[in-house]
């Protein structure tokens, strides 16, 4: 039976203030959903109610099946649910190992698997070799890691991360990022929250933008085949200024023109392409060169966040 | 509420305890100046205040007193059945005699009655009273000196304080790493994640920090009475300690003052960010403890079994509404939305 992560109406108020109102979303098994928004869009609220850590003021969610506002599931949701929090959150004066033992304790792992665990993923983390090391001895990266271990010492069905690159340089950024690229080609089911679009578009299959509320979610491609943004831009040989009345007058409203560059929006790039091409060579232009582009995941998150009040 | 859940959260924070040096010295330092420094130091002072016993008087010549001694300077005089005023008596032995604004020194007093006087140097025998008179290093012959007394009470009175400061002070330092600690460094989140109730977590802090705190005031208590018992010599003897409410008090009165002070402590922690600031308000817990300390001193009373057993239910029923207030305090819900 798959795994499904299901949200409905999902509202979180504190006091005046809605951090997180009507957030409506699935997530597939096997799938790494990225939610995408500004410091203080309610992200973190977002997980906090799926992790049964705060409860919803409306709406609910549930696990395949299992509600976050049912009392009677909370604690399975927590057995099933690995959390690496905005804040890695380690016991300082422990070492890397006492860390994960001490919350694979938590959730019932047998002593024998405690050990297999651990030892696999700082293996795979690249930090057995420092396991007896307290973890104030650690770099920001080496930390994240350890987090990001502890987050699945109890083999959970769903992990959350919270801003997992955040702070991070890049080559640690890079390296989790690649941790969990490898979790879901494992098939894991991972909800990132991020505000970092290529760490998004590059991890996630399917990328929800929030700003309080759900303004889109799809894939990386769907948002961008919505966002309604997509243009023509021709490439000519000297300014491109005096070719915007013979396009103008073929019917294309809203060109502009950047040095040799002339952009065109265009909704249907397939009818509007040619007959951009054929208004420019009519006009004497010596075209360099013609292409159909795509908005960037930034111009669509922009687009909506910008949008949003 | 699963013990094993329990059992992992309080060993995982004994164990942070262990690897932190302030909490070490905050847990160990109290025990060891409260129960040896304290006893070592009163019984020394007792010791050298009342020794020596009646004083060496050369008594041999003194003569029966002709007419009456009052308002006389005399020395080496014999002076029975009569009363005395406004003189002074050196080197003499006064029996059953009344003397009133009388100074007396190097002088043997029996069954004297004392009034407005002056006794210097001097050996009581018999029945003396004394009404507001000095005695100034008087040695009582026949039996033990009345300080004696009071230096029992008051010793008994500091061992029973010490069990109160120190199950005031060591959660204060204790609870603020295991509470504001965790929140200050992120690491409460994580732990509110797992599937563990919000009693069984409370439950394993407060474990965490009670037990340490129980085994250093019991392992103080009793070496404080050890050396009071090696040290205390001839006056331990004549005034032993009552160590029925010794004990009573170790085992009703600390563990509920303790657990006060914790949960005054995991209080305190859900309204400060920092561990100096929980440490520092935390400190408040401990004040009236020390005003006890003072009153119990200046009134020379002790809390005797019964007094004992009546404030440990006392605090037992603090207790009881502290926890009822921490369990509602202590929710995942208060403490990420709620908590400083």
């Amino acid at each position: 039976m798959p795994r499904l992560i299901r949200a409905h109406g999902l509202t979180r108020r504190f006091g005046h203030v809605e951090a997180v109102s009507d957030v409506t979303f699935e997530v597939p098994d096997e799938a790494v959903f990225a939610l995408l928004g500004p410091n203080g869009a309610g992200k973190t609220t977002t997980v906090r109610m799926l992790t049964c850590l705060i409860s919803p003021t409306g709406g609910s969610a549930s696990f395949d099946g299992l509600d976050i506002t049912a009392p009677g599931d909370t604690m399975e949701i927590r057995r099933q649910v690995g959390l690496l929090p905005e804040t890695p959150g380690l016991y300082e004066r422990l070492s890397a190992y006492k860390n994960l033992d001490f919350h694979a304790r938590l959730y019932g792992v047998p002593k024998a698997k405690r050990a297999s665990n651990i030892e696999r993923l700082l293996t795979m983390l690249d930090v057995w070799g420092r396991r007896d090391d307290a973890v104030t001895t650690f770099s920001k990266g080496m930390r994240q890691k350890i987090a990001i271990a502890r987050a699945l010492v109890h083999e959970p069905k769903y992990l959350f991360l919270d801003e997992p690159t955040a702070s991070l340089d890049p080559e640690a950024s890079r390296t989790v990022r690649d941790f969990i690229l490898g979790l879901r080609h494992e098939g894991a089911t991972v909800f990132l929250n991020t505000h970092n679009l290529d760490e998004a578009e590059r991890v996630a299959t399917r990328i929800g933008i929030l700003k309080h509320r759900l303004m889109a979610v799809g894939s990386a491609e769907d948002l961008r085949g919505r966002s309604g943004r997509r243009e023509m831009v021709a490439q000519v040989v000297g300014g491109a200024a005096r070719f915007l009345p013979a396009v103008e007058a073929a019917g294309l409203a809203g060109v502009r023109a950047e040095g040799a560059y002339l952009r065109v929006p265009v909704a249907d790039p397939e009818a509007t392409g040619p007959e951009v091409a054929a208004a420019l060579v009519a006009a004497g232009a010596r075209v360099v060169s013609l292409e159909h582009r795509r908005p960037s995941l930034e111009d669509v998150y922009l687009g909506w966040v910008e949008a949003e009040p | 509420m699963r013990r094993a859940q329990v059992w992992s959260i309080a060993l995982k924070d004994l164990a942070d305890f262990r690897t932190s040096k302030y909490a070490m010295y905050s847990i160990v330092l109290p025990p060891i100046l409260l129960g040896t420094v304290l006893p070592i130091f009163y019984v020394a002072q007792f010791q050298g205040a009342l020794a020596g016993g009646p004083h060496e008087l050369d008594l041999s010549g003194v003569q029966p007193v002709a007419g009456d001694p009052s308002g006389q300077v005399l020395a080496g005089v014999l002076i029975v059945d009569r009363a005395v005023s406004d003189a002074k008596l050196n080197g003499s032995i006064v029996e059953n005699v009344t003397l009133t604004r009388v100074f007396v020194e190097g002088s043997l007093l029996r069954n004297a009655t004392l009034i407005d006087s002056t006794v210097v140097r001097s050996n009581l025998e018999g029945e003396t009273q004394v009404t507001n008179s000095l005695l100034l290093d008087a040695a009582y012959v026949d039996r033990a000196n009345p300080d004696e007394a009071i230096f029992a009470l008051v010793l008994f009175n500091i061992l029973l304080l010490m069990l109160m400061i120190i199950p005031a002070m060591v959660p204060t330092v204790l609870a603020s790493y295991s509470l504001v600690g965790e929140k200050a460094t992120g690491s409460l989140e994580p732990l509110l994640a797992t599937p563990s109730t919000d009693r069984e977590i409370l439950a394993g802090k407060v474990a965490a920090i009670l037990l340490p705190t129980l085994a250093v005031c019991w392992a103080a208590g009793l070496v404080a009475v050890a050396i009071v018992g090696v040290t205390g010599g001839e006056l331990v003897r004549r005034h032993p300690l009552p160590l029925d409410q010794f004990a009573a008090a170790l085992v009703f009165f600390v563990p509920s003052f303790a657990l006060l002070s914790i949960l005054a402590n995991v209080i305190v922690s859900s309204r400060v960010t920092d561990v100096r600031a929980a440490q520092q308000i935390g400190g408040i817990v401990v004040l009236p403890v020390v005003l006890l300390f003072i009153l119990s001193l200046s009134g020379l009373q002790t809390l005797g079994f019964a007094g004992i057993m009546v404030t440990s239910a006392l605090v037992a029923a603090a207790d009881a509404a502290l926890a009822v207030a921490c369990v509602r305090m202590f929710r995942r819900e208060e403490i990420l939305v709620r908590w400083k």
